[in-house]
């Protein structure tokens, strides 16, 4: 079961809106300004190099793999 | 006569196969078509690796004003000339009010009470919400930032089981989560939660008509919010 939101934006009034302004800045959530968010820092930066790094060695891995069926398929071909 | 036919074309699918499964595992549900009753946000794909809050704040802000005005790049470029750092909230929010908007940041809640309910902010007033969430650990330089357009429910006692947002980071724009999955994440960004608004144009009205019987419904539940100060103790807010 979905709930369905207004099809736009609710405007707030002048008082909504100095309440919500009254309420960010007390203490409990001022600090929330405080809390960065990102998408990739350098340690999840790495963990893609390294997923990726792991993508191309595994499809060298497979690629290698094909290749020396072949090699041996064609050694061992009847002249 | 050939004793071992070969067939390239499925090792070359095997090993496509090996590689698209092992990448993303850790991530969320693919959600490949909205929802009904979700929110209908433009997109907009974080380019760069610390890129989610300004592509957030752009998704929002677009739909808010109705309009496309901000595109992550460009929002980006704009926090970087005034010597911004992207990465924080409050130098976005400091962005904004230049541009005439204005950058809510507090600490949210799942329900549906205002002035802090998830569930309050998205499926009564309409405004998509920036969730800062972490799915990694405690780590916080792992937060990450994805905007809320929907829920789904079911007639268990929770009052959202699936949460549906759209993560400016990922192949797959739309995600979903479990709520209490999402909870746990978001708990771990402090319940971190920006909603952009626009301040209202003319005392005592809103910015935009909503009829008269929607505004005074809601001028009576912030009412309750006015009366409510000082050591930052909620009453009566639902």
């Amino acid at each position: 079961m979905s709930v369905a939101p207004p099809s736009r934006p609710h405007a707030l009034t002048d008082a909504q809106f100095e309440a919500l302004v009254r309420l960010e800045n007390q203490p409990q959530h001022a600090d929330a300004r405080d809390v960065r968010a990102s998408y990739t820092t350098e340690h999840e930066a790495r963990m893609d190099a390294t997923r990726w790094a792991n993508n191309i060695a595994t499809a060298g891995y497979h690629a290698g793999f094909a290749g020396a069926i072949l090699t041996i398929l064609i050694m061992a071909a009847p002249l | 006569m050939d004793l071992f036919p070969i067939r390239p074309g499925a090792t070359v699918a095997l090993a496509l196969a090996l590689m698209a499964g092992g990448a993303g595992c850790e991530s969320p549900q693919p959600q490949r078509q909205h929802p009904p009753g979700t929110l209908r946000i433009p997109y907009e794909r974080a380019d760069s690796h610390t890129g989610c809050l300004t592509a957030s704040v752009a998704m929002v802000a677009n739909y808010v004003l109705g309009e496309y005005r901000f595109s992550e790049k460009r929002l980006r470029h704009a926090l970087e000339r005034a010597d911004l750092d992207e990465t924080d909230p409050a130098d976005v929010k400091n962005y904004l009010e230049s541009v005439g908007l204005h950058l809510a940041i507090f600490r949210g809640e799942l329900d549906g009470k205002p002035p802090l309910g998830l569930e309050y902010w998205v499926l009564q007033r309409g405004y998509p919400a920036i969730c800062v969430i972490n799915t990694h650990g405690g780590d916080p330089n792992l937060n990450h930032a994805v905007v809320v357009i929907g829920f789904s429910r079911t007639d268990a006692p929770e009052s959202a089981d699936t949460i549906y947002y759209l993560d400016p980071a990922t192949a797959d724009p739309l995600q979903k989560m479990p709520a209490d999955e999402f909870e746990r994440a978001w708990a771990r960004a402090g319940h971190t939660m920006m909603v952009v608004v626009r301040p209202p144009a003319g005392e005592g009205q809103p910015a935009e008509s909503q009829g008269e019987g929607h505004a005074r419904c809601f001028t009576a539940d912030w009412d309750s919010l006015c009366r409510t100060d000082g050591d930052g103790t909620r009453t009566g807010c639902g």
